[in-house]
């Protein structure tokens, strides 16, 4: 059976279609479904994806080194916010951004569209903002600020602006070219329906803008802007201007077109006040399109500057021509009152001329500057331009103008070039026209008074006159010109005419005629530094004048006249006369050429009176200068009590010497100079290094040659001269002397024959004797046998020298060049002979013997001369300041530059013995050379040696120390053992003061004596000092023996003790009672070595009262603390310690009681002079043993009767007694106690 | 110091033995007699010790037993260890060192000695020679620039001075130690007079020896006195002591005497007023702005008042605890008082029994406010036997035994038996004492004695009784009465005046003296003065045979004129009034004139009126004056010059000042410990027949 067919009238919907509807709704629901995740898990699936593309996309927008973003919050959909936002290290203006958080509510729909107008609503906060507004020379001008090709609608730009944005910064730092500023930033953006209000808030600074819908007209934008600014000073001052203007309001209607570009609008400034003045209103109407910025009318009133432009046209920055000044034209005019504010934008040198006041006015028409009458006063200067016209550009050099100005000074600091700051006063008038490099002037000078620190004058005139082909002079007169170097007082009046011409850039010096008058009152004062380099003094100093009228034509310098008088005050009057004519002649080049012809004679006249520390000196002389020759004629000369006559004849002339062809050397001299006998006596002291002389001396000196082979003959006698003695003091010594220079055919001999007697105050009261001859030749120079006798002690001096005739003729003579050998020889030379305080001693004796010998060079000094030295001394002495006398000393020294060995060396000092030895070796250089560097090893022992001595203190001990190492830093080590014989017995006072705390003394401390600084400071100590046997000290006192455990330490020159002195048993003894040291401690701390610290404690009994003493604190300041068991108060036990009672138990007693204890302490002090200080007993006190009693009877003229008694030893005592019947007796006393 | 080094027949310890046992001026002699060093015991090297010849050269200025002395010990170090020459060479040091010392500021000595080798044999004796060069003898004059608050005389006592030359006239030794010690001792004057600027420049000294005189300037900037401008005291202690506290010391200058001396003022007037233990502590501290005032700040704790608990005595064996506590003025239950227990450690010492008192204060159960006194006491020797042997200057040789007992029965009180006998006579002396009678500061004696002693006119022997009581009114001023009794029954007399018959009567009388006594110096007085009064009335109701009074004036003054020079001026007058006339005096009664402590120029009692066998009779009165000018010569001698005056009046109603003798001379005197030694020479300028040119006296002590 077959199926029954379907019916087709009631088909379905196609099923494809619901399917397909089904699916899509499913795809769409899916995709919802999926947008709807994606979106509630947007921060989870989608900001991790997108966060770093957005970093990387706004640091490339930024150029930012990095940008990183927090959270991207908000729907996303109509908000969005970006917190945590850091831009690092982006370009200026934005330099950094730190935690800013954005949110921006928008119409998402019309943004996709790229309608601005979406963005409704932005805010910005940040913690901070990093502004650089600082100029940047290199960065460029963007190449389009404003783009003309594209026709603007201002109205989606305007739409842009959210209706309500705002940005607020917590710490918006500003930099700017004038400092910095950091403050917080608030702006907020609001308006609608085309027009838009911003608000700015950046401080003090308040700032409002109002944009509104282009017009309909010019479809310009017009935008309001009111600049409220507090301290807009500031605000200036960022950008580095200093106005010192405050307040004001900046208000401007701008019109906005940007295709094509037009700005036209009124700018105007209100309420801007400097200090309490206010400011005149500025106002400016412009017009800027991409031709011209023409500004119709401007008044601008700024601080210290009023500026008006009228019709002012400039060709437009902005236009494709560019900038031609002859395309400016207008007038301006400027009224300046200050210009002190804008010194940092005025170049250096017109900062100087500042403060600036005036007027200028002109106008600019066909590329030039036509200035009207202008006054422009400036600092120290008035400045009137008559006229002028100075082209806009162009080549200065060629570019002609001209302009008529006079200068007037006004006395103030003016800074002119060479003289620096310089006060001037006058006028300078005149007319520069030409080219603006090298113009034609024509200046006339009428200068007042001038002062700089580099001179001045007090007036000048006269007329310059310069154009390219001449320079001339005329009637120059600089009056009372003075110049940096030269005293005061030293003006000089100069008269100058001139006129050359020129020629290649300089001056031709054939065309020079010049006449120069140089008159000066004080001219002498210049000649002070030849009269100083002639050995002359000081010179004439004082008041002089000069006069000097001097031409120059091709056949030389002619000298009109030349003299010189110094004044009546001066201290050396001089006299020169000369005229002639010099044979020299100037080609402009610089130097003199010489002529053959002509001469010049001076004549010389010189006096000084006598002063107190100089001699008068006269001279006469004519001096006459030829071309090849010159003459000096000493007619008359005398220096004191001097008297010289000669002449000096040189076969050489001023043309010949500044010819340069004479060799100075070989010109040909003849001298001869003659002193008349002289008495030492008329001599200054000065002379003799302040050691007045008596005697003759006489002296010829003839020499013939040149300067390079002078043959001199020279005799010197010296006849029985001596040397010393003032009002009455002894004389220092006679001395008798030949000396006698010669030339010959053997060379240059010198024969010395001198005798010297020199007294003790000289050190040394025996003759001393040289007889010498000393020939130099050839081959060197020699000291032929010469024998130097001390006191009848001779010296054998041997020399030789490589010091040639010819070198010292030629005065090649180098010290440090000429060998030395020789030797000195001595046998059994007694040391005593000389004086002892060459070495510093206070006495010295012994036997020397041995030699020197010599070879080094003569510059080195003597030592360096030493090649090898032997030298021995027997029953030798010393005696230095402060140590005990050194006898017996015997000792051998051998030794040359490398090394010094010092053989055993024995001697006694306080008749204990000691021994040295060692050895000083050079280092790298001899020992001469480098001294610092030698090594020194030197061991020194000693037993029983007296190292200390003074009144009352001895110290004796053996010594075990060595020195070594190089003599910059000596290492001292070892040990110093103080043994018998050392002590400390001296009066010293403590009782005084033991009723005080302490106190400041007036004391050095306790010094180990130092070493000179110079030898001290290289040695570094380290000596271990102790005691053998314990010292003794013994004072009033303190009685016990001291152990020292120290090292002495510190350097040479400022030793030091560290360690402690302690005592070992011992008593503090009072006259009323003995304590006993329990401990006693002295210690030397390195702080304070000078101030040993005191720690003594003692303890003693009397009347049954145990009596503690403490002494701490420093030995100079001690701190006395007194106890007692039972407790009394200190005064009483100071009472005593003193006497032995307590003052009341003396109270109770009476006077005779309280006398008896004082008397008491009077008998001790007879006890010390029987068995002397240092013998007191170290036991029982005196007061233990001495007992005095009163009043056990009386008599029958009412005396009381006087016990004394002194216990000798247990029970047995010595009694005096007065007794009833007031007779005396005495006796002993055997006395046994019972309880 | 090992000691046996320093033993010797002569070492240090020996001297001092010697010292002790001799006077110094015997071990001088000793020097001299014996200048041969030879130590006791040997030297490290075990050998025996060699004999030291010690020869001096060229001392002039220094006795040479002086200079031996300062160098015994370096003379037997030399004689145990004669190799070691170092010994020589410190005898010449310290020779050297005691002649700058003695004002030979240029003395320079050098030793001549030659060491034996200390392997061969040593000498049996070595010998030293020390040669000195003495040069000048410097003086010094001091002079003191700048000082104007004190003067010159004030600041120059506390430089310790040798005078030189005769008479000490020579001038001051310069001893350039002395004069630095003397700058230190300025600093130390002005510092503690509140002088805290002062400054005491080093001394310059200007030495010329050509005059022998170095010229010594000390230049003082003395500034301003620091004064106490305000005392604060801490309000605990205004509040404890009220008008009690002690006035504050402001204005006084700022001395550390000033400044603790208040503070223990203050602790004193706490103590006293029931604080036992009182923390006071003061710090000064100088006031801003005020460059020389200072505040002294008194801080600390006044502690509690406490009240006495019980009061015991501890350690007393023998004396009774009565007698310790009768001293004590506070009782159980009393306010504690410090100042009372300060008086009663004082009275216990001053009684003379104890080695040691202490008063120790015991808080009760730990109550501060309740204390515990007991007296702990240590008792000294209270008995003693003497015996005595010596020589007197009128009793020639003499001898005595005393027996004493200061406990007697521990009752606080002494009593003594002297008895003594000499060439001039004998006594016997019983003696009770009570140093603190019945508390009250005063010492009651009573005494009896009987006697016999020969004076030149007469012989004395008696037997009676005194009873005195004596006690210092204030400082330096001394009360005394009493009765006294006395029979003398024996005694004989060398004239054939009728007073003969009075030699033996019996004495009663009562006295009174009263003593003041400013000296500074018992046995050395140098400065100050005394006077004394003493008056007896004896009369048959008091137990006498004779109706008579007695009056004694006497009055000396000590004037220094230099450091070491002084002045001694003396006036006594002594008188007696005889109701009974004059021919009822008795001969010990009247007054005799002459001697070594009188008028110089007479032996003892010569002076006056004699009998036909030249028998001084004595008289009704007496006058003595005397001038005396002590000055130094030597170290410990002394010379002095006298002018004595005086005369003896036969009766009361011719007294004058007529008929006086006179004695003019000089002496000398070593001053020993236990006083000087006298030896005067007197002249007589008027002379009666039998009287002696010229008088000589050997004595101890000084005349007046």
């Amino acid at each position: 059976m077959s199926p029954p067919p379907a019916p087709a009238a009631r088909s379905p919907r196609p099923p494809r279609l619901r399917r397909w509807r089904r699916w899509l709704l499913l795809a769409g629901a899916t995709v919802a479904a999926l947008l709807a995740g994606v979106w509630t898990f947007r921060q989870q699936l989608v900001v991790p994806w997108l966060r770093p593309r957005l970093e990387r996309a706004l640091a490339e927008l930024l150029a930012a080194e990095r940008v990183t973003l927090g959270e991207i919050g908000g729907d996303w959909l109509g908000q969005l916010d970006l917190h945590a936002v850091d831009i690092e290290a982006a370009p200026p203006p934005l330099r950094q951004v730190r935690g800013a958080r954005l949110t921006a509510r928008y119409a998402l729909w019309p943004l996709l569209h790229g309608d601005p107008a979406g963005l409704r609503w932005l805010q910005v906060e940040a913690d901070s903002i990093e502004l650089d507004l600082r100029h940047d020379p290199a960065a460029t001008a963007p190449a389009d600020r404003v783009s003309s090709a594209d026709g603007a609608d201002y109205g989606p730009w305007l739409r842009a602006l959210p209706e309500g944005a705002s940005v607020r910064v917590a710490r918006l730092q500003l930099r700017g070219d004038g400092g910095e500023r950091t403050q917080p930033l608030a702006l907020t953006v609001a308006g609608g329906q085309g027009r838009r209000q911003a608000r700015l808030s950046f401080g003090d600074l308040q700032l409002a803008a109002t944009l509104a819908a282009p017009g309909a007209a010019d479809g310009a934008l017009p935008i309001r802007l009111e600049l409220m600014a507090p301290e807009p000073g500031a605000q200036l001052a960022l950008f580095g201007v200093d106005t010192g203007v405050h307040g004001g309001r900046l208000a401007a209607d701008i019109g906005l077109s940007l295709d094509p570009l037009r700005i036209e609008g009124d700018l105007e400034l209100r309420d801007l006040r400097r200090g309490s003045d206010r400011l005149a209103q500025s106002q400016v109407r412009l017009q800027l399109d991409d031709q011209r910025l023409a500004i119709d009318r401007a008044d601008v009133d700024l601080p210290g500057i009023a500026l008006r432009l009228q019709g002012l046209s400039l060709p437009s920055p902005f236009g494709a021509a560019g900038f031609a000044a002859a395309a400016v034209t207008g007038q301006f005019e400027a009224r300046i009152d200050d210009l002190s504010a804008y010194a940092g934008l005025l170049p250096e040198t017109v900062q100087e001329l500042l403060p600036a006041r005036g007027q200028v006015k002109g106008r600019a028409s066909d590329g030039r500057l036509q200035l009207d009458r202008s006054v422009l006063a400036v600092r120290g200067a008035e400045v009137t331009i008559e006229g002028g016209s100075v082209p806009f550009t162009g080549d200065w050099r060629t570019t002609a103008g001209s302009l008529r100005a006079t200068v007037a000074f006004d006395g103030d600091t003016c800074h002119l070039p060479w003289f620096g700051p310089t006060a001037l006063a006058g006028r300078i008038a005149g007319e520069v026209a030409g080219s603006l490099v090298e113009p034609r002037v024509d200046l006339r000078l009428e200068l007042g008074r001038c002062r700089s620190a580099r001179g001045g004058f007090a007036a000048t005139r006269g007329v310059v006159r310069a154009d390219p082909d001449a320079i001339a002079v005329e009637g120059l007169v600089v009056q009372d010109l003075e110049a940096a170097g030269l005293p005061a007082g030293a003006a000089a009046t100069l008269t100058l005419a001139a006129a050359a011409r020129r020629r290649d850039g300089g001056l031709d010096p054939d065309s020079l005629a010049l006449s120069l008058t140089i008159d000066s009152p004080a001219a002498a004062d210049l000649l002070a530094p030849a009269f100083a380099a002639a050995g002359l003094g000081p010179g004439p100093g004082g008041a002089a004048s000069l006069q000097l009228q001097v031409r120059h034509d091709a056949t030389g310098v002619h000298l009109d006249a030349l003299r010189l008088r110094t004044g009546p005050d001066a201290g050396l009057a001089v006299e020169l006369d000369g005229r002639g004519t010099l044979p020299l002649r100037w080609p402009g080049s610089g130097e003199l050429m010489p002529l053959a012809a002509g001469a010049a004679e001076f004549e010389l006249h010189a006096h000084r009176p006598e002063g107190p520390a100089t001699p008068p000196l006269r001279l006469a002389a004519t001096a006459r200068v030829a071309p090849t020759s010159f003459t000096f004629d000493l007619a008359e000369g005398s220096f004191g009590a001097l008297r010289l006559r000669g002449a000096l004849h040189g076969g050489a002339g001023a043309a010949a010497v500044l010819a340069g062809s004479t060799d100075l050397l070989a010109v040909p001299l003849q001298a001869s100079f003659e002193l008349e006998p002289v008495d030492l006596a008329t001599l200054p002291a000065e002379w003799f290094g302040g050691t007045p002389a008596r005697g003759r001396a006489t002296a010829r000196a003839r020499a013939t040659g040149t300067l390079a082979a002078l043959a001199p003959e020279l005799a010197l006698e010296l006849d029985d001269a001596e040397f010393g003695g003032t009002s009455g003091a002894p004389w220092l010594g006679r001395a008798m002397a030949r000396c006698t220079v010669g030339t010959g055919p053997g060379g240059i001999v010198a024969q010395v024959e001198a005798q010297a007697m020199l007294d003790r105050q000289f050190g040394h009261e025996r003759d001393l004797s040289l007889s010498a001859r000393l020939v130099c030749d050839d081959d060197g120079t020699r000291l032929q046998p010469a024998w130097l006798r001390v006191a009848g002690g001779e010296l054998a001096l041997t020399l030789d020298a490589d010091l040639r005739r010819g070198d010292l003729l030629r005065g090649a003579v180098d010290p440090g060049r000429i060998r030395l050998a020789g030797g000195l020889r001595l046998h059994g030379f007694q040391l005593e002979r000389l004086p002892a305080r060459w070495i510093g001693a206070e006495s010295w004796r012994g036997r020397v013997t041995g030699e020197v010998a010599l070879d080094g060079r003569l510059g080195a000094g003597p030592v360096a001369a030493v090649r090898t030295a032997e030298l021995s001394l027997q029953d030798g002495e010393l005696k230095l300041e402060d140590l005990p006398r050194i006898e017996r000393l015997a000792a051998t020294v051998r030794g040359d530059r490398m090394q010094i060995v010092l053989e055993p060396v024995v001697g006694a000092l306080g008749a204990g013995q000691f021994t040295a030895r060692g050895t000083l070796r050079a280092g790298q250089a001899p020992i001469d050379e480098d001294l610092d560097a030698a090594e020194l090893a030197l061991a020194l022992q000693g037993e029983d040696l007296l190292l200390y001595r003074s009144d009352g203190a001895k110290v004796r001990a053996g010594i075990d120390v060595t020195a070594a190492g190089p003599l910059r830093a000596i290492a001292v080590r070892g040990h110093v053992e103080a043994g018998r014989g050392t002590k400390y017995v001296r009066r010293i006072s403590l009782l005084p003061s033991l009723g005080a705390q302490g106190g400041a003394a007036v004391t050095e401390g306790l010094q180990v004596a130092p070493l000179p600084r110079a030898f001290g400071d290289r040695i570094d100590l380290d000596v271990a000092v102790r005691t053998r046997e314990p010292f003794e000290v013994r004072t009033h006192v303190v009685d016990g023996d001291i152990d020292i455990a120290a090292r002495l330490r510190g350097s040479g020159s400022a030793p030091r003790l560290e360690g402690t002195m302690a005592m070992r048993g011992g008593q503090l003894r009072f006259p009323g009672a003995n304590l006993t040291i329990d401990s006693g401690l002295l210690t030397f701390t390195p702080g304070a070595p000078r101030f040993p610290e005191l720690s003594v404690h003692a303890t003693g009994r009397r009347m049954g009262i145990v009596v503690t003493m403490s002494i701490t604190g420093r030995y100079d300041q001690p701190v006395v603390q007194v106890s007692s068991v039972p407790t009394l108060p200190p005064q009483d036990l100071i009472v005593l310690l003193t006497t032995g009672q307590l003052p009341s138990t003396l109270a109770a007693q009476g006077v005779t009681g309280q006398a008896r204890f004082v008397g008491g302490y009077l008998a001790k002090e007879v006890f010390e002079r029987y068995f002397g200080s240092e013998s007191t007993e170290r036991g029982e006190s005196l007061f233990d043993r001495l007992t005095i009693e009163t009043g056990r009877e009386v008599s029958q003229s009412g005396t009381e009767s006087v016990l004394v008694e002194y216990l000798l030893v247990p029970r047995l005592s010595i009694r005096l007694e007065r007794d009833a019947y007031e007779d005396y007796n005495m006796g002993v006393v055997l006395r046994f106690r019972f309880p | 110091m090992p000691d046996g080094g320093r033993t010797g027949r002569r070492g240090p310890r020996a001297r001092r033995r010697v010292a002790g046992l001799a006077l110094a001026w015997l071990a001088a002699a000793c020097s001299v007699l014996e200048p041969t060093y030879t130590a006791d015991s040997p030297g490290p090297s075990g050998r025996i010790p060699v004999g030291v010849d010690v020869d001096l050269v060229g001392n002039q200025g220094l006795a040479g037993p002086l200079l031996r002395r300062r160098i015994e010990d370096y003379m037997l170090d030399l004689s145990r260890d004669p190799t070691r020459e170092a010994a020589a060479y410190d005898a010449a040091l310290e020779v050297e060192d005691f002649y700058r010392a003695q004002g030979y500021p240029l003395a320079k000595v050098r030793y001549d000695y030659t060491a034996p080798d200390a392997d061969a044999d040593w000498p049996a004796r070595v010998r030293v020679r020390l040669l000195v060069e003495e040069g000048p003898l410097v003086t010094v004059a001091m002079a003191l620039h700048g000082n104007s608050a004190h003067g010159d005389d004030e600041l120059l006592a506390l430089w310790s001075r040798r005078r030189i030359g005769l008479l000490a006239f020579g001038g001051v030794a310069f001893v350039e130690a002395e004069v630095y010690a003397f700058a230190d001792q300025l600093r130390t004057f002005y510092r503690t007079r509140g002088r805290l600027d002062t400054i005491v420049h080093p001394p310059e000294i200007d030495l010329d020896l050509e005059r022998g005189v170095a010229a010594v300037g000390i230049r003082i900037d003395e500034g301003e006195v620091h004064t106490i401008g305000a005392v604060d005291v801490a309000p605990a202690f205004r509040e404890a002591l009220g008008g009690a506290l002690p006035p504050p010391p402001v204005g006084k200058p700022c001395a550390d005497s000033e400044i603790f001396g208040y503070r223990d003022a203050v602790r004193l007037a706490l103590r006293h007023a029931g604080h036992p233990e009182p923390r006071v502590a003061v710090a000064a501290e100088a006031q801003p702005h005020e460059a020389r005032r200072w505040t002294v700040r008194v801080t600390g704790d006044p502690g509690p008042v406490a009240t006495v608990g019980t009061v015991a005595v501890a350690g007393n064996r023998k004396t009774m605890a009565g007698v310790i506590l009768g001293k004590l003025d506070l009782a159980a239950g009393d306010r504690y008082d410090g100042t009372a227990v300060d008086e009663a450690l004082r009275r216990l010492y001053r009684l003379g029994l104890f080695r040691k008192v202490e008063i120790a204060e015991r808080t009760q159960d730990g109550d501060p406010e309740r204390l515990d006194l007991e007296i702990q006491v240590e008792e000294a020797d209270s008995r003693a036997v003497e015996f005595l042997a010596g020589y007197g200057s009128y009793e020639r040789l003499r001898a005595g035994l005393r027996l004493s007992d200061s406990n007697v029965l521990g009752t606080g009180r002494g009593l003594a038996l002297d008895n003594r006998i000499s060439m001039r006579g004998y006594a016997t002396q019983l003696t009770a004492s009570d140093p603190d009678f019945f508390g009250t500061g005063s010492t009651l004696t009573l005494s009896g004695e009987v006697y016999r002693r020969e004076e030149p006119s007469f012989v004395d022997e008696a037997l009676g009784g005194t009873l005195a009581l004596s006690r210092v009114l204030r400082e330096g001023l001394l009360a005394r009465v009493g009765y006294q009794y006395r029979n003398h029954f024996d005694s004989n007399a060398f004239t054939a005046l009728p007073q003969d018959q009075f030699v033996d009567f019996a004495e009663g009388k009562v006295f009174v003296e009263v003593r003041h006594d400013r000296r500074d110096n018992v046995l050395f007085p140098r400065r100050g003065h005394s006077q004394s009064l003493l008056f007896e009335r004896l009369a048959p109701s008091l137990g006498a045979d004779v109706d008579l009074d007695r009056l004694t004036l006497r009055a000396i003054g000590h004037v220094p004129l230099s450091s070491a020079v002084g002045l001694v001026l003396r006036s006594e007058q002594s008188v007696l009034w005889p109701h009974q006339g004059s021919a009822n005096v008795p001969l010990q009664k009247r007054w005799f004139n002459g001697g070594e402590n009188t008028v110089r120029s007479y032996r003892e009692s010569q002076l006056g009126p004699k009998d036909a066998a030249g028998s001084p009779i004595g008289g009704e009165y007496r006058n003595i004056f005397s001038v005396e000018l002590r000055f130094a010569l030597l170290e410990t001698l002394e010379a002095g010059l006298f002018a004595d005056a005086g005369n003896v009046g036969a009766e009361i109603q011719d007294f004058s000042l007529d008929d006086m003798r006179y004695g003019l001379g000089g002496g000398l005197r070593l001053l020993l410990p236990i006083g000087p030694v006298r030896l005067d020479a007197a002249w007589n300028p008027d002379r009666d027949p039998g009287d002696k040119v010229w008088v000589v006296h050997f004595s101890v002590g000084y005349p007046f």
